[in-house]
């Protein structure tokens, strides 16, 4: 428990919403008489995460996280559960709590849109107090890490999405918290301001031993900055644990595409399945995940003349979207 | 044509949905209409005005409030925000005359929107006590005129609101001249003061524009403060002046919109 | 009070920015003011008078109460478009910041083109006074800031209960236009004019009574009690339910966060 910077507890939240339905006559109907359903937005969730990690928060539209975030930012109280932060609880005693705390919401900018970014800094200063030599100091990491030199005097509506959200980050954490919350960081982002937003990410992470807590959909993120990650579904935890674990659950799902030279011989491994054969050439996937590759790869080469082979893995992509399927979501 | 219905029956839909603010809405109709009432008790009290009687004023009053949100200048957002962003490339792909696109779409938004807020006045209205209440029309003959000139004052309204829309392709911003449009509108169409309590210069000066025509005559003929064959008169106008600005409407959205397909949006 | 200050500074800069825009804006906000000053001298003309007060002090009336409309427009906007706040989910935002989140959202937004409005509305204070005979003295300075001051505040709570209706739907809002649209309407006008229960309204519910009627008549020397004169202090005490509807509002949204 000592080092856990963050202790979530059986949380549940509820939400109440109004039916409605189509057509003219549901429409009036509705305006004198209101139906309402109760939904469970958050059914017993409970995690813990240590002073220093980066976490992956992900689960398809509406499954939960955004109200996940909410709740442990203290914008939102849940109907039952407990939650511990930093020794606070969020939505107590929030005025002091937040100042631990950075949020980024990727989708919407806390940027003054007409002002330079450093503009937005200096006033972000006040709002949080932060005493002058400490903003100087950080504001001037920062500016390293997120290499900052060259944009902070810009006005911010000219900035690219990618410059802006590292000026977003930079805002995020002027008041040095402990805590941090990406809410999908690389949205909308082009493949290299990926690449450095996460460098960048990365590189914070590590020197200042920040916690991260990363919703996304962009499995590529996650690969690049955690092993952990957390599956919600329906409100429910359905997975916590690393990246890894649940790639290798499909491993089977290997494919092995080879050709060779002119043979009507068919193939014929142990426990390895044929999807197609020509006489050319062949796909296979193995039937267990524990298989050795080198023994089929062995075999493979005692049946027929090789001439190209190739692997393919499932991407993560494929992998998460495969999870989502099975688990129902 | 069914195309252009359709938006009613989505305006409608959509206008239903909100609870609250049509509960809102109409307790504010109701307060506006016995503010001013108020108001015009406490001038009449000292000295009565030879235009319009206090009791055709009331009627006035509330007519006006009943059909305010038909013949006001609010402004549609969606065409704002598509000028000013740019966004009305999209809309030469659709097989429609964007200038009778925009008439139908306020004319749609503003009979959806308004219909439904005018039925509690014209029920409750007269059902209040004398000295406060709505009075029948002062004939039969005043009440035709009255339907006529009020259908006729909705198309002009929707004409008037796509003069906005045109010099928005100008100016390319509603900020700012939308409160001036607002302005223009609301007090040559009688909304600040009725016309018929202008000194008499001004009221001849506000008949020769429409914003008169559009927002305050078909009140003024129902009250019964208007002699019949000017009515009559003044019905043409607004005719002539529909007619007017629909056509030269016409003709200059189509001319800019060569401009934008040249230019590339 | 020194980030609100920075804040609105922040803003009036950004403003700036757009100049074209800002003009525009600042015309449009003269103009409106000034064909309702134009309509109350045609009621006048038609008229003379409305009970048993002149045009001048109505139109002095009218100059306050427009006034501190626009001064609450200009630095309250934040409020009066808070609705904006709660629909685009800036308001978690406020939430996650270690400051006072009405003040916060007061900042959210600053109106400066209502410039345009303040001045004008401070020439036709100017004029109305000239015209009416006032006996001045330095207790009559301070009665007419207090006048000021109080209708300022009304129009704060209005707007705070604008903002707050914003936690539990963001529809009705036109309903509370009744309040500082109405209120603006009604409080041109000395309230003895209205129907009894009217002036109870707005004398013990929305108290622009307070502020316009019971003062003026010991500004203006209608009556000799200078008690008159302290009364739009009392003001305040209307902002105590307004501001604790904004803080169950803030309980409200953290419960539905919607």
């Amino acid at each position: 428990m000592e080092d856990n910077i963050i202790h979530v507890k059986n949380i549940s939240k509820q939400f109440k919403i109004s039916k409605r339905e189509a057509g003219m006559k549901n429409a009036i109907k509705s305006f004198f008489k209101r139906e309402y359903k109760i939904i469970n937005a958050l059914d017993d969730i409970s995690f813990d995460i240590k002073q220093g990690e980066i976490v992956g928060y992900i689960g398809p539209n509406g499954a939960g996280k955004s109200t996940t975030i909410k709740i442990m930012c203290g914008i939102l109280v849940p109907t039952s559960g407990e939650c511990q932060i930093d020794g606070y609880v969020p939505w107590k005693d929030r005025k002091k709590y937040v100042k631990n705390i950075g949020v980024v919401f990727g989708q919407r900018s806390q940027l003054w849109w007409d002002v330079p970014p450093i503009d937005s800094f200096e006033l972000l200063k006040d709002i949080y107090d932060i005493p002058s030599e400490e903003y100087e100091k950080k504001l001037k990491e920062l500016s390293e890490s997120l290499d900052l030199d060259e944009i902070k005097n810009i006005p911010t509506r000219q900035l690219s999405l990618g410059q802006r959200m590292r000026c977003e980050i930079a805002a995020a954490l002027l008041h040095n918290p402990k805590i941090l919350f990406l809410d999908e960081p690389t949205i909308g982002l082009d493949a290299v301001s990926k690449l450095s937003l996460r460098k960048c990410i990365k590189r914070i992470n590590e020197t200042t031993n920040l916690t991260i807590i990363l919703t996304t959909h962009d499995m590529q993120d996650i690969e690049a900055l955690t092993n952990r990650i957390i599956l919600i579904g329906k409100g429910k935890i359905l997975y916590d644990g690393s990246l890894e674990q649940i790639k290798n659950k499909y491993k089977d799902k290997m494919r092995i595409n080879v050709k060779f030279k002119y043979t009507d011989k068919k193939i014929k491994i142990k426990d390895v399945k044929i999807l197609e054969q020509t006489e050319e050439s062949a796909s296979l996937v193995l039937k267990h995940k524990d298989e050795n590759m080198a023994d089929i790869l062995n075999e493979l080469t005692n049946q027929v003349e090789i001439v190209d082979l190739s692997i393919e893995e499932m991407s993560t992509d494929d992998v998460i979207a495969k999870l989502y399927k099975e688990l129902k979501i | 044509m069914k195309k252009y219905l359709s938006f009613f029956k989505l305006r409608l839909n959509v206008a239903l949905q909100y609870r609250a603010a049509a509960i809102g809405g109409m307790f504010t109709q109701f307060f506006w209409a016995i503010m001013q009432i108020l108001i015009f008790q406490a001038f009449y009290r000292v000295v009565t005005s030879n235009n319009i009687s206090l009791e055709q004023l009331i009627s006035y009053v509330w007519l006006k409030q009943a059909f305010y949100s038909i013949i006001s200048a609010s402004s549609d957002s969606d065409i704002k925000t598509m000028i000013e962003k740019g966004n009305i490339s999209y809309e030469l792909c659709r097989p429609v005359n964007i200038y009778w696109m925009w008439f139908f779409k306020t004319l749609a938004n503003k009979i959806a929107g308004g219909f439904l807020k005018s039925i509690p006045i014209l029920i409750i209205a007269p059902l209040l006590p004398l000295g406060l209440s709505l009075q029948p029309p002062v004939g039969f003959m005043a009440f035709i005129l009255f339907i006529i000139s009020l259908m006729l004052a909705i198309c002009l309204m929707a004409a008037i609101m796509n003069v906005f829309y045109i010099s928005l392709f100008y100016t390319m911003s509603s900020k700012g001249t939308n409160s001036i449009f607002y302005a223009i509108v609301e007090f040559f169409g009688g909304t600040f003061v009725p016309i018929a309590l202008m000194p008499s210069f001004w009221q001849s000066f506000c008949y020769i524009l429409p914003f008169s025509l559009a927002a305050d005559l078909p009140f003024r003929i129902y009250s019964g403060s208007m002699a019949m064959n000017s009515a009559i008169g003044y019905i043409g106008m607004q005719i002539v002046w529909l007619l007017f600005l629909t056509i030269t409407g016409t003709i200059i959205t189509n001319n800019r919109l060569k401009k934008v397909v040249i230019q590339g949006g | 009070m020194k980030v609100y200050l920075k804040t609105i500074l922040m803003l009036i800069k950004m403003q700036l920015e757009y100049r074209k825009a800002f003009i525009i804006s600042v015309i449009g906000s003269f103009l409106i003011t000034f064909l309702l000053t134009i309509s109350v001298y045609f009621l006048f003309e038609e008229f003379n008078q409305i009970g048993d007060w002149t045009f001048y002090e109505v139109a002095f009336l009218f100059g306050m109460v427009f006034l501190n409309f626009s001064l609450s427009e200009m630095f309250l906007r934040g409020l009066d478009h808070f609705d904006n706040v709660i629909k685009n989910g800036e308001f978690d935002r406020i939430l996650i910041r270690p400051q006072n989140a009405l003040l916060q959202s007061t900042c959210m937004e600053f109106d400066f083109s209502k410039i345009g409005r303040t001045v004008q509305c401070i020439c036709v204070i100017v004029i109305a006074l000239l015209n009416i005979n006032i006996d001045w003295n330095l207790f009559r300075v301070l009665v007419f800031v207090l006048m000021n001051l109080g209708c300022f505040i009304i129009f704060l709570g209005i707007f705070i209960l604008k903002a707050s209706f914003c936690f539990w739907t963001v529809d009705g809002l036109e309903f509370m236009n009744i309040l500082a649209e109405g209120g603006k309407k009604v409080a041109q006008y000395p309230i003895d004019i209205y129907a009894k229960w009217f002036r109870i309204f707005f004398t013990f519910i929305v108290p622009f009574g307070l502020v316009n009627y019971y003062p003026v008549l010991y500004l203006f020397g209608k009556v000799d009690n200078f008690y008159y004169g302290f009364i739009p202090i009392f003001t305040v005490i209307f902002l105590i339910p307004c501001i604790c509807v904004w803080k169950i509002g803030v309980k409200h949204y953290e419960s539905t966060g919607s």
